[in-house]
């Protein structure tokens, strides 16, 4: 597949504040198709709030994202089929199935995965064996393999990963990496994080430098 | 605005519902169609509260589409919102308060199960339960989202109650629900009603909600 | 597929996935069933052989309703809420679809406790129902009123963290005048002169409550589901 330079991330003056506490201001940054971006910083420099903001959960209170598909802004409502994204608190349905799971977001996505097509996901992400156990057997491990495939099923144009190496052991980074190089052929990643290896996979960085209260 | 918090309000609340107490005590006749004559004067008090009452969700609900409509600076449009529901709780409590009063004298008792009554009843419970939803969220955000919400959702057991509980229930106690709504009500108590109680009470209400919007801005300026 | 079907197929998928969850687990249903037979015995223990008027029975039909629903509608919302499913569920599927998902679950789960609890209260009580099929459809209209009206509620309990107790003090103004209704039709759907019978305002008050409440929060459902 060509690179497909159509896709594009840019921030503009981001600011968010919860309560009296500003997390970051005026963060300013842009992405492009084939790039692969680090979000770095402290605990607590809203690394993750501002994935959620990127991908449409929260609301800056200044500023705005824009993503520009096709040469054309998209507004948030049409960002949903361009996004996929990994965190830790993205739950799952403990009492469903991991190829429940897959069927479940690739339905949702208005995609049909048969059992096929669902297992051989599982099996890119590790979790050949375990595909027929309910979630709430999962390991911490298993579960971010799955949020992982969960969140690659529609070959989303923007990844978002939000400590991806998260519980995993090294099969697990090497599936990351896997998926992460197949993202660059297809669009944007963004990696959120402090731990250097997953901070190490990415073209530039952007510090963020924690709240001074 | 230093000092003087809509004082012009203030004062023309002050003439008109002062003009309202002489017009209801002393300038109107007792009506004659009811039992207590002299009691038929609270109409003058209890009528214009309901309106206010009315007047106040209608004004909630408009500043809850401004805070569902603005991603940003909501605070204002839902510190209104607040201040006019906490407004119509209190007016609807009076209207429910003369109300009942009046249906003691009336009707012997305090309370009738009769239509209208059960409606500003559940209005009532409506802005009560707006303010303790707005109790249970500590996010100012989260809170101002969710509150819009209901008490816009609120609008449609209110169109219920007001238009179509009434016919509904007319069947059952059909006596009771004309002498409310209709009744001998004569030229006197429509002019000391329309010209000097409505009036009165707008300004009340519209000085009340200048009030208790600033207080919010003024709480909300303090804590940043 | 075309826009529309995708959704609905969203919409079927989101229903689907709470009933094999429910299905699997039997916590609403459970806690529903328990509450309408329990309470429904205590009436019968406490009736002891006498006949309930039919003035009486109605009222006392639709409290039991009532009270089972709302201790099992609300969960539909906090357990995406408790489980963190909710954030992971917004970012794949369209709200509105979420919406109509949930209250298609909600409508199996109320369609549950009266198919429960209304014969049960029906040989409890021995009310004499003289036309079935008027209390049928006057059922099944407040249980649509119902499910429309505390699906919405229950999102906004769940946002706002809250629990039982904010549930019945958000929930029980909006479904009070579809309470009243439906205390009304089924007086009339129980009484044996069918004088007192007109369907237009007996069933229709209901499906037009229910309808306008299912169109409000269509509107209103993105906003609060939304808000993180």
């Amino acid at each position: 597949m060509e690179i497909d330079a159509t896709v594009s991330a840019t921030l503009r003056k981001v600011s968010m504040v919860y309560g009296r506490r500003t997390v970051f201001r005026d963060i300013c940054s842009s992405v492009e198709s084939g790039s692969v971006l680090a979000i770095a910083g402290p605990n607590g420099s809203g690394k993750s709030t501002l994935i959620k903001i990127i991908a449409g959960l929260l609301q800056p209170e200044t500023g705005d994202v824009e993503i520009r598909f096709q040469e054309r802004l998209l507004d948030p409502l049409h960002r949903r089929p361009l996004i996929g994204m990994v965190a830790p608190d993205l739950g799952l349905y403990g009492s469903l199935t991991g190829i429940e799971h897959v069927q479940l977001f690739a339905k949702l996505r208005g995609l049909r995965y048969g059992i096929e097509t669902a297992g051989e996901l599982l099996a890119r992400v590790g979790l050949k064996a375990r595909r027929g156990d309910p979630v709430r057997a999962y390991s911490s491990g298993m579960r971010q393999r799955l949020r992982l495939a969960c969140a690659v099923l529609h070959a989303p144009r923007i990844l978002l990963l939000d400590e991806p190496y998260m519980a995993l052991d090294t099969s697990g980074v090497e599936v990351v990496r896997s998926l992460i190089d197949e993202q660059r052929r297809r669009g944007i990643t963004l990696i959120a994080g402090n731990d250097e290896r997953e901070l190490a996979l990415a073209d530039e960085r952007l510090s963020l430098v924690g709240s001074s209260g | 605005m230093r000092g003087t918090i809509g004082l012009h309000w203030q004062i023309a609340a002050g003439l008109f519902l002062t003009l309202t107490t002489w017009g209801g005590m002393a300038y109107v006749r007792p009506a004659m169609g009811f039992l207590y004559p002299d009691g038929a004067r609270i109409i003058i008090f209890h009528v214009p509260c309901a309106w206010i009452a009315c007047l106040a969700y209608i004004t909630a609900a408009y500043h809850a589409v401004g805070v569902l409509r603005k991603p940003r600076d909501w605070f204002r449009s839902d510190a209104s919102c607040e201040a006019a529901m906490e407004l119509g709780l209190l007016f609807s409590l009076l209207t429910t308060v003369t109300g009942s009063i009046f249906s003691r004298l009336q009707w012997g008792a305090f309370w009738s199960w009769d239509p209208r009554q059960t409606s500003i009843l559940v209005i009532m419970l409506l802005f009560a339960a707006y303010l303790v939803l707005r109790s249970a969220v500590t996010d100012p955000n989260l809170r101002a989202r969710l509150s819009a919400a209901y008490a816009l959702l609120a609008v449609v057991p209110g169109l219920f109650l007001i238009w179509v509980l009434p016919r509904i229930v007319n069947t059952l106690h059909s006596g009771a629900n004309q002498a409310v709504i209709g009744g001998g009500m004569d030229a006197q108590y429509r002019t000391v009603l329309y010209g000097l109680a409505l009036p009165g009470f707008l300004c009340i209400y519209a000085w009340l909600m200048r009030l208790r919007i600033r207080a919010a801005m003024v709480i909300a300026a303090g804590s940043n | 597929m075309t826009g529309r079907s995708m959704w609905f197929e969203q919409a079927f998928a989101v229903c689907a996935k709470d009933l094999r969850i429910e299905f699997r687990e039997r916590t609403a249903v459970s806690a529903v069933v328990l509450f309408s037979v329990t309470s429904l015995v205590v009436l019968g223990f406490a009736l002891a052989g006498n006949n309930l008027a039919r003035e009486v029975s109605a009222p006392l039909l639709w409290v039991v309703m009532f009270y089972a629903a709302f201790s099992g509608l609300a969960h539909v919302f906090t357990v995406e809420e408790d489980g963190g499913t909710s954030m992971t569920l917004q970012l794949a599927a369209d709200p509105t679809a979420v919406y109509f998902g949930k209250l298609l679950y909600n409508l199996a789960l109320l369609s549950c406790v009266a198919l429960i609890a209304v014969p049960l209260f029906l040989v409890i009580s021995a009310v004499p129902v003289p036309y079935p099929w008027k209390l049928i459809a006057v059922v099944s209209g407040g249980s649509f009123a119902l499910a429309s009206a505390a699906t919405m509620t229950g999102v906004i309990v769940a946002k706002a963290r809250g629990r039982g107790a904010l549930f019945g003090a958000l929930g029980f103004p909006m479904v009070l005048p579809l309470l009243i209704m439906a205390v009304v039709a089924t007086r009339n759907a129980l009484n044996p002169e069918s004088m007192a019978w007109e369907p237009l305002r007996d069933v229709g008050g209901l499906i037009a409550y229910g309808t306008m409440m299912g169109a409000a929060s269509f509107l209103l459902f993105p906003y609060v589901w939304e808000s993180n």
